[in-house]
């Protein structure tokens, strides 16, 4: 007599003596699947999302709701009264010559950045409804992400600590900054 | 007969309990030691020294300064040149240091409020704090003026800026 196959994979009552003889292990490869999978989530997940700070630092960023996300930016610290920009370690005479170097490197990527925009200008030529035309590229222009520098200062330090910074980034030219903050929105 | 046992020879499984064990220490070292806090940005222009060729007439703004004895300065000033449309001084509850409570959001919230059911036009916050503010309230503040969709200049830190308001 033929018993089905799922009676006789049963641990308590199998059908049949050959299944009461077989040993069963415990399947782990799909265990394994799964492991293997939140080991590489955990060694890329979190530098995907988000840069983190160094935590040699030991800088204690302020929370903020309203706050973007950073994408590789140029980041400068402050840490007891020294400037670290990227890995240089200035003080605050040395600001401002680097600061103006970096804001004419920055001005070039904005450039690359943003010269698809202008070819999608040419591209449309033929559009009637100048409105919609000029809705669609506010909103492409918008889309785009310039480089900018971002400041990254302990929340217990005084707003003085970045006040050398926001001399030497006028200075230099640059008009738009960004303060790091703990992302803490969606 | 003998098939049959050649069959059983060639049949092998590999161990994976070793590989299990080797994986679970990975993701306990990885839980231990990630960085869970994500950095983000708040964007701000400069409040003052714009070397553009293109800067004009400044817009409509609210300057609000931030004096460290608690107290936030506001000013309402539609022109460079004639006084404030609207002015207020929100006292602090606590002497001390500054200090970016619930009070001090909600009248400054009603105080924006105000302005902007007056002046639609304007979008432009001047923060002007003064030298021994804390660096994290200003970003606290500044983070609620964001969710009101409002462009932030930030100027840097000056002595003494209590003597020139109203507190």
């Amino acid at each position: 007599m033929n018993h089905s196959p799922l009676l006789s994979q049963s641990y308590l009552f199998p059908k049949n003596k050959a299944a009461k003889k077989k040993n069963t292990g415990l399947i782990i490869t799909s265990l394994v699947d799964a492991f293997s999978i939140l080991v590489i989530y955990l060694l890329f997940g979190p530098s995907i999302s988000g840069e983190a700070v160094n935590p040699e630092m030991n800088i204690q960023l302020p929370i903020a709701y309203a706050s973007q996300l950073t994408d590789n930016e140029t980041t400068i610290k402050v840490k007891n009264k020294l400037y670290y920009l990227q890995n240089e370690v200035l003080t605050s005479a040395q600001l401002g010559p680097a600061l103006k170097k970096l804001a004419l490197v920055m001005q070039a990527q904005n450039k690359s950045i943003k010269a698809p925009a202008i070819n999608l200008k040419n591209e449309t030529k033929g559009v009637e409804n100048s409105k919609i035309f000029d809705k669609s590229m506010a909103i492409k222009k918008s889309k785009i992400n310039e480089k900018s520098l971002v400041i990254i200062a302990d929340k217990n330090g005084g707003i003085e600590d970045i006040n050398p910074i926001l001399i030497a980034a006028s200075e230099a030219g640059m008009t738009q900054l960004r303060l790091a903050v703990e992302h803490q929105g969606e | 007969m003998h098939n049959s046992r050649g069959n059983k020879d060639v049949d092998f499984e590999i161990n994976l309990l070793p590989v299990l064990s080797v994986l679970s220490i990975c993701i306990c070292f990885l839980l231990t030691t990630t960085v869970w806090n994500r950095m983000g940005y708040l964007e701000i222009n400069q409040a003052i020294g714009d070397q553009l060729p293109t800067s004009g007439k400044n817009p409509d703004s609210i300057i609000i300064k931030l004096l460290k004895n608690g107290n936030l300065d506001l000013e309402w000033r539609t022109d460079e040149n004639s006084s404030a449309a609207l002015q207020k001084t929100i006292l602090a509850t606590h002497s001390g240091t500054f200090l970016f409570n619930e009070k001090l959001k909600i009248e400054l919230l009603h105080f924006i409020k105000n302005a902007t059911q007056k002046a639609s036009s304007l979008k432009t916050v001047l923060v002007l704090p003064e030298v021994g503010v804390p660096y994290g309230e200003t970003i606290h503040m500044i983070d609620e003026l964001k969710k009101l969709s409002l462009d932030i200049g930030l100027g840097p830190a000056v002595e003494g800026l209590a003597l020139g308001g109203r507190s």
